[in-house]
């Protein structure tokens, strides 16, 4: 994936600004404090995609267990 | 500003002599004294001018100290009275939409024959998302990568794999090979290699390929209690405070193909040629140690390690109560020193009835 110029990546930024003040009324009081990063999605072609769970969701990269599954080796 | 108020996924937890700050969102956990510890009210905050009052001397100036290196590592933040009641505590309830969280199936000879449709079928009624697999003796590569083609058209979302190393399979690229083309492999772990190395680093612990050069042959190297082992996050807290924060909702089938809680107990629920893993989930006395959480096993009660520390109810430091702590934790929260288990007097006991004495662990 290509990254995109300085350029291009003010005028996004810029966009979203010009959004925010225009919907200023509608967000939380505390939106003239919020900070944001500009991420680009990574393109993952089709056949890398993982398809996980009961409504096989596609995405890119699977998810591990959220503690250890047993305690056999430590690392 | 007359608070300190902790961040809500900030949470502590007291221990007999100190007590830990365990940040659940960056997991990481941060010690402080119990002076400091008692002073909380409602485990979220200290009334700073009650701190003042109750304090004497240079101890007001350590604490506070010690209050702003929590704020400086976003721990925390000043203050009000009024402000606090608005910032409400975390929840503590443990939801997870599954009957069976994980399982763990092994094998002595790196055979898994009953690992088919059908099977994967049981684990997905089950909402079974995470699997380990641990072969003690080497699995065929044909073998092995059926079972990673079923898995990866399954709903399972990742698997960790135990086998031994050995020399065609690291020759041919094999280990390599299978954390590149199964994405859903979190870690690969080789044991008996010729060294202890990461050989492939994996991103967001997904796709690890690691080298141990101990010799993981049998399911009674597990149960070991160590600070590498600790899992700070907000599953594993919630989960510690209401339920078995190893035994909870995991099943197992052992190397003589019994389904049991995990591979290491005694009592065995229906061998899984005859029995399937919702009828030995049904069976009486499956789910018995899935509530024993850490505020009720002995030292562990006392311990600030409780909510990060998984616990082990299979090889206990005294064998004869359910609610003693593992054999395996060198430990001590009333004097905060890790020491050598094995050899420690009190775990002989232990040790004898187990018949872990000997290369084992
Ligand atoms: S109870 Fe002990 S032996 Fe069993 S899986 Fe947990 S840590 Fe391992
Ligand atoms: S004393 Fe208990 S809670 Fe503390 S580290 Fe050991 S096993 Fe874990």
């Amino acid at each position: 994936m290509i990254a995109r110029s300085e350029s291009e990546r003010q005028k996004t930024i810029n966009e979203f600004l010009d959004w925010l003040d225009a919907h200023r009324e509608n967000l939380p009081v505390n939106a003239a404090t919020w900070t944001f990063q500009y991420i680009e999605q990574q393109a993952v072609p089709e056949h890398e995609l993982v398809s996980l769970g009961k409504y096989n969701a596609r995405k890119a990269a699977s998810i591990s267990f959220y503690k250890p599954y047993s305690k056999i080796c430590k690392f | 500003m007359d608070y300190f108020l902790l961040y809500s996924n900030c949470v502590l937890v007291k221990g007999a002599h100190r007590a830990t700050l365990c940040d659940l969102q960056k997991g990481a956990v941060y010690f402080i004294p119990k002076p400091l510890a008692d002073l909380f009210l409602e485990d979220q905050a200290v009334d700073l001018v009650q701190l003042r009052e109750k304090t004497e001397g240079d101890m007001v100036l350590f604490l506070m100290e010690i209050i702003d290196s929590l704020v400086e590592n976003q721990l925390g933040f000043y203050t009000n009275q009024q402000e606090w009641k608005r910032f409400p505590a975390l929840n503590k309830e443990w939801l997870f939409p599954a009957h069976i969280s994980h399982c763990i199936l092994d094998t002595a000879t790196g055979r898994l024959d009953y690992f088919t449709e059908s099977f994967v079928e049981q684990l997905s009624k089950l909402c079974c998302n995470f699997v380990q697999l641990r072969f003690f003796g080497i699995p065929p590569i044909e073998h092995l990568e059926n079972i990673l083609r079923l898995i990866t058209g399954s709903q399972i979302k990742s698997v960790e794999i135990l086998m031994p190393w050995n020399t065609a399979y690291e020759s041919g690229c094999t280990y390599g090979k299978w954390i590149n083309d199964y994405k859903k492999i979190s870690s690969l772990v080789c044991w008996g290699a010729p060294s202890t190395c990461v050989v492939k680093e994996g991103a967001r612990a997904m796709g690890y390929l690691l080298y141990t050069s101990e010799q993981i042959n049998a399911a009674t190297h597990c149960g070991i209690i160590d600070q590498g082992m600790f899992s700070t996050n907000i599953t594993t807290y919630t989960e510690s405070l209401n339920f078995n924060s190893c035994l909870n909702r995991k099943i197992s089938i052992d190397i003589q193909g019994d389904v049991k809680n995990c591979p290491s107990m005694k009592e065995s629920y229906g061998n899984i040629g005859d029995t399937t893993l919702v009828e030995a989930i049904g069976k009486p006395g499956f789910k018995k140690y899935w509530n024993i959480t850490k505020d009720q096993v002995s030292i562990c009660k006392d311990c600030e390690f409780r909510h990060v520390c998984t616990d082990c109810r299979a090889y206990l430091e005294d064998p004869g109560d359910v609610y003693s702590k593992p054999l395996k934790c060198g430990y001590d929260p009333y004097i905060c020193e890790w020491a050598e288990w094995s050899t420690h007097p009190l775990k002989q006991k232990g040790i004898n009835f187990y018949g872990l004495e000997k290369p084992a662990f």
